[in-house]
């Protein structure tokens, strides 16, 4: 049980963190993009 | 006869923490955005980098769009973009500080008390309020508890993938807010000292290998760079930050402290009416108090006008009601009868420390309460871990506390003004949902309106003339595709007709609707602006049509 709340929370952790990433990268290149 | 025990509680306990995420989620998944502060900064900023980027944007409307790291605000991007469940990021947060809540009372041998620990946080008004609106303050918080749980899970000598959820923790409590960064510098030294202690040199090595590029990563060191390029410096313009920093030091870290306790003297569901009178004699009391203490007047902002305790169910302000109030006694109890050896003592001395830095950092101002909810998260979590044993002497007393809890939660929603049954209605069909944003706000969004039904009947372009305190821009996503942004940052009285058409581009279509929302209201535009909608201190709608336009025409 404790493993599986910690692959959890790791889990969601990861994730935020890619979705941080990925939006930043994409807003910071906008205007490479010639959006 | 139902025989009262410990399981039965803890499955009741269950019932009622479903019963109240259920309400939360249905309200997440069908809000709008209501925070004003996500209007004007967290979010518009991100709608503003879509349009020129980061770095040598024109387009930023406010201060705070350009000084503040960007990490988690960066999150809500993709939801904005499909313009539905905005409010859910920070809910995550929140079912992930519940995830932490049960790892650390498994750890802590009181996996029982997770459903009371969860109710607790619950019945906390600024605790939901910051899970289900569009912020960062619960992403401080969960950020910093997973840190410290993953640094517990570690002293076991496990894998690598605690020292990853360490690493990414971190990365990210650095990169969400500018009061996340020293909580994350102090985490990191935590984290390097129980690996270096428990697993010895290399594994405080192989977790500085991680931290590092995650900082790189997650840490937001681009806005660090845009400040730099734009002023100078790395943190941003000066007067601004000197502007909401505690400039007397321990002693205005101690007045803060005082007034952090008088600011807990309230469950945050007053209603206005029963609030404005106590907030007032509580505000007293506590600048009394700190006169007796010669601390009068210290550690205040200097930039914020309004400084009274906000209190009621405020969505940026309230207060942790009961709960945070029974955390105070009850965490400092854990610091003093179990120190570090237990988990529940260590969670409690990150709290107090987290108070701490917030005390010395921050200046006092009105909305202060949710930035120590990095602080307040780990105190309730410790205080529940050292109160329960006590209650489970007693099985019906830890049935009445939960059942009060649960009861505390439920009028959350129902005293909130903007959170309750009737908006999750409303914001469910889609319609009359302004009426559940706040003043300002609203008034930005009547002027929106009335700007896009003049440009849908004229068959013209849109733009919109923000300034600082001007917002509304996740609105304005939702209700149109195209639109274009005039800044007004310095707050100027009147724009010329260069300054109109050097946002507008040669390339775009022959008129234009040009709104001038809220704050700039009253702001003077060229003769060329003809005015077509007006309301007092809500906007004027123009029909401006740009002079390359006649040039290619004549």
């Amino acid at each position: 049980m404790d493993l599986k709340l910690e692959k959890t929370l790791i889990g969601l952790i990861v994730v935020l963190a890619a979705i941080s990433l990925v939006s930043r990268i994409y807003l910071m290149s906008v205007p490479f993009l010639g959006k | 006869m139902i025989v009262l025990n410990e399981k039965r509680v803890e499955r009741f306990g269950w019932f009622l923490v479903a019963l109240l995420l259920g309400y939360w989620a249905v309200y997440v998944a069908v809000a709008p955005v209501t925070t004003s502060d996500s209007h004007i900064y967290n979010l518009a900023r991100l709608l503003i980098a879509e349009r020129g980027g980061l770095f040598h944007n024109p387009l930023w409307t406010n201060t705070h769009q350009v000084v503040f790291p960007w990490g988690f605000d960066a999150v809500y991007y993709p939801f904005l973009k499909i313009g539905r469940f905005e409010n859910l990021p920070a809910f995550v947060c929140l079912i992930g500080s519940f995830l932490c809540v049960a790892i650390l009372f498994r750890r802590g041998g009181v996996p029982g008390a997770t459903p009371l620990g969860i109710l607790a946080l619950l019945s906390s008004p600024l605790v939901v309020f910051q899970a289900t609106c569009a912020k960062n303050d619960i992403a401080v918080a969960f950020f910093a508890l997973s840190a410290f749980t993953m640094i517990e899970l570690s002293r076991d000598g496990r894998s690598m993938a605690s020292d990853l959820g360490i690493a990414i923790s971190l990365g990210m409590l650095a990169g969400a807010k500018t009061s996340g960064i020293i909580p994350a510098a102090i985490l990191s030294l935590y984290a390097l000292a129980v690996k270096w202690q428990l697993q010895g040199k290399m594994a405080a090595l192989r977790l500085t290998a991680m931290m590092f590029p995650s900082m790189l990563l997650l840490g937001s060191v681009e806005t660090y760079l845009n400040n730099y390029m734009i002023y100078g410096r790395a943190t941003g313009d000066l007067i601004f930050i000197n502007g909401h920093r505690n400039i007397d030091g321990v002693q205005g870290a101690l007045a803060n402290l005082v007034r952090y306790f008088f600011n807990s003297l309230a469950t945050g569901l007053e209603g206005p009416a029963l609030i404005r009178g106590y907030r007032e004699d509580l505000w007293r009391l506590s600048d009394s108090f700190l006169g007796w203490l010669s601390l009068d007047g210290k550690g205040m902002a200097p930039n914020s006008s309004e400084k009274i305790f906000l209190l009621g169910c405020h969505e940026c302000a309230s207060s942790y009601g009961i709960a945070g109030l029974a955390a105070i006694p009850l965490a400092a109890a854990a610091v003093f009868t179990s120190g570090v050896r237990s988990i529940a003592g260590r969670l409690a001395l990150l709290g107090w420390i987290l108070l701490a830095v917030a005390c010395i950092t921050i200046g006092w101002q009105k909305f202060i309460m949710r930035l120590i909810l990095g602080a307040a998260m780990p105190l309730m979590i410790a205080a529940t871990i050292q109160a329960y044993p006590f209650l489970l002497r007693r099985v019906k007393t830890l049935l009445l506390v939960q059942s009060g809890f649960f009861l505390l939660a439920v009028m959350v929603p129902l005293c909130a003004w903007n959170r309750g049954p009737r908006c999750v209605v409303a914001a469910m069909k889609n319609c009359d949902t302004d009426w559940i944003q706040e003043g300002k706000i609203r008034e930005n969004i009547e002027g929106l309106d009335a700007a896009i039904n003049l440009s849908h009947n004229k068959s013209a372009s849109m733009a919109v003339i923000l300034g600082p305190d001007d917002g509304a821009l996740p609105f304005l996503k939702s209700r149109r595709a195209h639109w274009e942004v005039i800044p007004n940052l310095g707050g100027k009285k009147s724009l010329d007709k260069e300054y109109l058409e050097g946002f507008l581009g040669a390339t775009d279509p022959e008129s234009w609707i040009i709104l001038a929302v809220g704050h700039n209201w009253d702001i003077s535009l060229p003769k060329e602006a003809e005015l077509l909608w007006s309301k007092e201190q809500c906007g004027k709608v123009y029909l401006f049509k740009p002079s390359w336009r006649k040039v290619a025409g004549d």
